[in-house]
């Protein structure tokens, strides 16, 4: 009695009080290391497999002299697409990334990849196109002071009279061609102070001292391919341009080649070319695959036995390190599991 | 009346049993804070871990009827700290699997085991790593047949690493 005004507020307290064990499993979700086993059964290579074979391999890649003591460092390294020779399907570039990623990690800056995402390659692509496209004006800016401060524009005693010619576009894709001369012969009328004159088209051909022109052209771009089909062809699709007909072109695609211009001050009389800037208006982009030493690529093998509810896997993964220049494999390593299940497992 | 009040209350707080009430709660109460102290590692027996360890089974049976325990089963038959060809650290480690050798340790079969270890630059005292590890391997899979030498190797990509910890566990799961 004498104790139990202490002993039934205690037990409150011990009941409401913050013992409680803690909850190993808060949720329907157990989260694992990377390494330990989920239970879930399969005989293929698992995440510790995965893991161990790209540590030791991106150590033995390290430990070569070729990229230890390089002739020329940054050694770069393009990876060649992992084949998957097994029974099972899964993302085998999972394997080549593994071992990027510890060589980028612990490379301290001797190796270096070429970006082969094709996400960022496009990203790339656009970038690039929207950075020559800025530049644009400052080239047919810089291009008109060079025509207007030459020689035969300085030492004219009289204002050229200078008349507009199409240029010549041998590029049949996404340029337009008498934009940019239009542009060009606004700005040479900016900084021309009056040493150039401009005459429309009167179909005189006295009219005009100089006939101002240029060329467009594509590196790259088979154009007397693309001229047959144009023939012959009611409906084609190729790479870089759809026809529907004979005079309908639909552009599917901006061609990757290097787009230049060339400005042409031509003499009316004599047909002489008397002034020629060449600027290049849209690079290629290229992948950077060709600056690359060596070059990474893999293989996934395996040997598959199965009898009642088991299954038995032996995996072979090897890599090799391949100097595409002479095709020589520098380096070669290789990792093996074999595991016998009797729960088969869907790996994807 | 205010004064009768506070006189009722020291005259409860005064009584013993009502006083061992009110400091047990602020007591259990005050453990009930959002932060509160970690514990720290015992230094003595931190001092103690070995340079290559086996980490203790999840669960042990009763001991004779065998034990889980992987020393038990496999030993050590060479450790070592090398540099490789390049000039990294490189740990060699045999492992054994002894076998069963007692009457109740019949079943023996091979082990599976995973097996890590982490480099330090800075060095291991009697106060454990004084620092964090240049380089980890994973926990490495690894089986041990039944009366065979597996001959295990860790290079640290990381040059100067001169010191390390072994652990050996059962198969993660």
């Amino acid at each position: 009695m004498k104790y139990r005004n202490i002993l039934l507020p205690l037990a409150v307290i011990f009941i409401a009080s913050c013992a409680k064990p803690i909850n190993t499993h808060p949720t329907y979700t157990k989260i694992l290391t990377p390494d330990e086993s989920d239970n879930i059964g399969g005989s293929f290579l698992e995440s510790e497999d995965i893991r161990s074979m790209s540590s030791i391999m991106a150590v033995e890649l390290l430990s070569l002299p070729e990229i230890n003591f390089p002739e020329k460092s940054p050694v770069r390294i393009a990876i060649a697409p992992v084949q998957n020779s097994t029974a099972y399907i899964f993302d085998k570039d999972i394997l080549s990334r593994k071992i990027r990623l510890e060589l980028s990690k612990y490379a301290k800056g001797k190796v270096r990849f070429i970006s082969q995402n094709k996400a960022s390659q496009r990203m790339r692509y656009k970038i690039i196109h929207e950075q020559d496209e800025a530049n644009w004006q400052p080239l047919l800016e810089q291009s008109a002071k060079t025509l207007i401060n030459s020689n035969f524009v300085q030492s004219a005693k009289n204002p050229l009279r200078v008349g507009l010619l199409a240029p010549k576009n041998i590029n049949l894709t996404d340029m337009n061609a008498d934009s940019f001369m239009i542009m060009f012969r606004s700005e040479l009328l900016k900084q021309g102070g009056g040493n150039l004159q401009f005459i429309r088209d009167t179909g005189k051909e006295s009219a005009v001292d100089y006939w101002l022109t240029g060329e467009f052209f594509a590196e790259g771009i088979k154009n007397y391919e693309l001229k047959q089909r144009l023939s012959s062809a009611s409906v084609l699709i190729n790479p870089y341009v759809a026809i529907a007909s004979q005079s309908e072109i639909t552009i599917e695609k901006r061609p990757n080649v290097a787009k230049s211009l060339a400005i042409l001050l031509v003499d009316s009389k004599g047909e002489q070319i008397v002034f020629s800037d060449l600027h290049n208006l849209e690079r290629k982009v290229n992948t950077g695959l060709g600056r690359a030493n060596f070059m990474l690529t893999g293989e996934v093998k395996g040997l598959h036995k199965a009898a009642g509810g088991n299954r038995s896997d032996y995996i072979l993964v090897t890599f090799q390190l391949v100097d595409f220049l002479n095709n020589e494999i520098i380096w070669e390593g290789s990792y093996e599991t074999k595991k016998v299940t009797q729960r088969s497992a869907v790996y994807k | 009346m205010k004064q009768k009040k506070l006189l009722n209350v020291r005259q409860y707080i005064n009584k013993p049993s009502q006083k061992f009430f009110i400091l047990t709660s602020l007591v259990l109460l005050s453990g009930c804070s959002t932060i509160y102290e970690a514990d720290r590692v015992d230094e003595a027996e931190f001092s103690n871990e070995p340079r290559v360890g086996f980490v203790r089974p999840d669960k042990y049976s009763f001991a004779i009827f065998g034990s889980r325990s992987i020393g038990e089963h496999v030993e050590i038959t060479y450790e070592r700290l090398t540099e490789n060809e390049a000039g990294f650290p490189q740990v060699e480690l045999g492992l054994r699997n002894k076998g069963g050798q007692n009457f109740w340790d019949r079943k023996a079969q091979g082990i599976n085991l995973s097996i890590k270890t982490d480099f330090y630059s800075s060095p291991i005292n009697s106060k454990g790593p004084t620092g964090s590890p240049v380089y980890q391997t994973n926990w490495r899979p690894l089986r041990t047949v039944r009366g065979g030498t597996e001959h295990y190797q860790a290079i640290c990509p990381v040059k100067g690493a001169r010191y390390y910890q072994i652990r050996i566990s059962e198969h993660l799961k």
